[in-house]
């Protein structure tokens, strides 16, 4: 078998460009498949960060009514204790904790008005867990906490030509049932990256919303922050752990973790997966045909060669394997090559990424919860990688076999006849 | 006593609706450490009776008989598994694997019998490269050699395993008349020395000169056998 090794190898050695040729055709498909599966991966981080950032939190706990009508964001539904929630919740390693209250209104700049998603915060401890107080791109963040203030998404805002400073009147309908509206001053806008708070949000604080829609304390929801982890999945589990021991602790409430809400786009991703595994057999596919063909060159190269091996007494499936060798060699460099490729081209994405603004700004692409702004960037995805490199390897080995057979089938006599 | 017999072999090859008759009926017989030359024109059988003889080919009919052993009897791993042991060749372009050295191309038929343990392989080797006068050669690569070391190095991979005969298509076909006449003289000295029986096809009439025995065969049929 060390001789097959050897004249495998030397032989794979001495055909150099033929060599590169395949290899290079193996080395940007795996390059590309593992880049697109980082890609994907950014992507999904984006969006479940977006979600995370701005609506789901790594973890949301309700009360078992409210969830199922939430819909309708009724104002029926509370939590009974909610500080003994946060208390339970830090303890279970949750970073932040704060709460919402969700509400639909409808807001009006005295000419026109619009529907909004409306929510009741806590200005001060909002930040802990969700961007919005960062996303703050003109005006100040609840300056004066308890005041009629009210911060809107910016292209709410710019849709009913309202700027920081500008009077706006909310209705709504109170905890009771009946309608109510009141003024507001708009003293933020925020540029957010999930484009529901840019289009719809409308913010004001507790303290403004307890009179206006007589609330009576009334917190419907209670989001939780973990700290930020390092992968996807990561994130996922963690925030799943934390909504099981909160469970643990309230059975009697509703805990939802970002997966259990992200529940849809979760099952898109997985089938985003297999997309990308389509991808790489097709990939593939063309790095098996390359290896075809370079293995039948070898074989009708060195036709007499195998005349000679077989006349000394070497049998058919040592040849087989001899050629069989070599494919994988070739495949082994090119994917060994591909995974390099790949693994530069990852960290090039997760490093500097590539600025997904300057194609979606404008262009009116209904992105889900893909952020529109900023740059898109990868994720580190090492299972890509060493799957990346086996499945080239065992292509090689499969696609080697079939010109393999050709030369152990050669007949003795006619291989030593060859010219 | 006959290390070969042949009793009236015929090969048939079928080419479409045609058939092409190599040999017919031809009867041999090659005893112990012979140096044997097969003569005739191109087309005459000379490739196809070596094929047979090296067990490449089989006979359409007759029989060959190998040191007592009827061939017919083997099946075609015992077959395949005799000429590993006891069969050699040398060909007309030397058919050297040319990634491999002089030295890992004169072990390969051992290296392929598996019966021999490394450092065996090797020293035998070293000794018959020796013999064959490339002591100085052997970790050079075949590209690095003239024709006639190349054919140097046949010989010697063709030895390395002491067979009971040597078979020799057209050896000195690409060579010139000198390193042709060197070559002969190599094979004519091992058999001198070795007892190794050789048999070999030529066209060359300086070649046949060193024969002890030439047959000569046309149309498949042997029509002279003179032993000197």
């Amino acid at each position: 078998m060390g001789t097959l090794w050897k004249i495998a190898f030397r032989n794979v050695l001495r055909h150099k460009r033929r060599t590169a040729i395949t290899g290079v055709v193996l080395m940007f498909g795996i390059g590309v498949y593992i880049m697109f599966g980082s890609m994907l991966a950014g992507m999904d981080r984006m969006s479940i960060d977006s979600m995370v950032d701005y609506s789901t939190a790594s973890a949301k706990v309700t009360s078992p009514g409210y969830l199922e009508t939430m819909s309708g964001t009724p104002l029926d539904f509370g939590l009974d204790n909610p500080a003994a929630i946060e208390k339970a919740a830090l303890a279970s390693g949750a970073s932040g904790t704060t709460r919402r209250t969700a509400f639909v209104g409808q807001l009006s700049n005295y000419v026109d008005a619009l529907p909004v998603m409306a929510f009741a915060i806590d200005p001060a401890t909002d930040g802990t867990v969700f961007a919005l107080e960062r996303a703050v791109d003109a005006g100040e963040w609840f300056p004066g906490r308890e005041a009629n203030e009210i911060v809107l998404g910016r292209k709410l805002a710019a849709e009913l030509g309202l700027s920081v400073g500008d009077w706006v009147v909310l209705s709504g309908r109170t905890r009771p049932g009946a309608e109510n509206a009141d003024e507001f001053v708009v003293v933020a806008t925020v540029d957010a990256a999930d484009p529901q708070v840019s289009n719809s949000g409308a913010y004001v604080s507790y303290g403004a919303a307890e009179g206006f829609l007589e609330l009576d304390g009334l917190v419907t929801e209670l989001d939780l922050a973990l700290p930020r982890a390092a992968t996807l999945d990561r994130a996922l589990d963690e925030a799943d752990a934390l909504a099981a021991a909160l469970r643990a602790e309230f059975p009697e409430l509703s805990t939802r973790s970002v997966k259990d809400q992200a529940a849809d786009y979760l099952a898109m991703r997985n089938m985003k997966s297999k997309f990308s595994y389509v991808m790489m057999l097709v990939v593939l596919l063309i790095g098996g045909v390359g290896i075809v063909n370079t293995i039948l060159m070898a074989v009708y190269a060195r036709v007499k060669e195998i005349g000679v091996l077989r006349a000394y007494g070497m049998l058919g499936r040592d040849v087989k394997s001899l050629f069989t060798i070599e494919g994988v060699i070739v495949g082994a460099i090119g994917s060994l090559a591909g995974a390099l490729f790949g693994l530069a081209l990852t960290w090039y994405m997760v490093e500097y990424g590539i600025p997904v603004g300057v194609f979606f700004q404008d262009g009116g692409l209904d992105m889900g919860n893909l952020p529109l702004t900023g740059s898109m960037y990868g994720e580190w995805k090492p299972l890509d990688i060493v799957v990346g490199f086996v499945f080239g390897v065992v292509v090689s080995f499969i696609a080697a076999r079939i010109p393999a057979r050709r030369a152990a089938r050669l007949e003795v006599t006619d291989a030593l006849r060859f010219v | 006593m006959a290390i070969l017999k042949l009793s009236k072999i015929r090969r048939i090859y079928r080419k479409g609706d045609n058939e092409v008759v190599a040999l017919s009926g031809l009867d041999l017989e090659v005893e112990k450490g012979e140096f044997t030359a097969v003569v005739g024109p191109s087309g005459s059988g000379k490739t196809t009776l070596l094929n047979i003889i090296g067990c490449l080919d089989s006979p359409t009919s007759g029989e060959v008989v190998y040191d007592g052993t009827p061939l017919k009897a083997l099946g075609e791993k015992a077959l395949a598994e005799y000429r590993k042991r006891h069969v050699s060749f040398v060909f007309q372009s030397y058919n050297l694997i040319p990634v491999l050295t002089v030295r890992e191309n004169v072990e390969l038929p051992l290296v392929i019998e598996k019966r021999l343990k490394p450092a065996e392989i090797k020293a035998r080797a070293l000794e018959v490269i020796a013999e064959v006068g490339l002591a100085d050669k052997a970790d050079r690569f075949p590209r690095e050699l003239s024709g006639g070391q190349e054919q140097r190095v046949a010989i010697a991979r063709a030895l390395v395993k002491e067979p009971y005969v040597v078979l020799a298509d057209e050896p000195t076909a690409n060579l010139d008349s000198r390193t042709a006449e060197e070559i002969v003289e190599l094979m004519r000295k091992v058999n001198a020395e070795r007892k190794t029986t050789f048999i070999f096809s030529t066209h060359d009439k300086l070649v046949m000169q060193h024969a002890r025995r030439v047959v000569t065969i046309r149309d498949g049929e042997l029509v002279s056998d003179e032993r000197r």
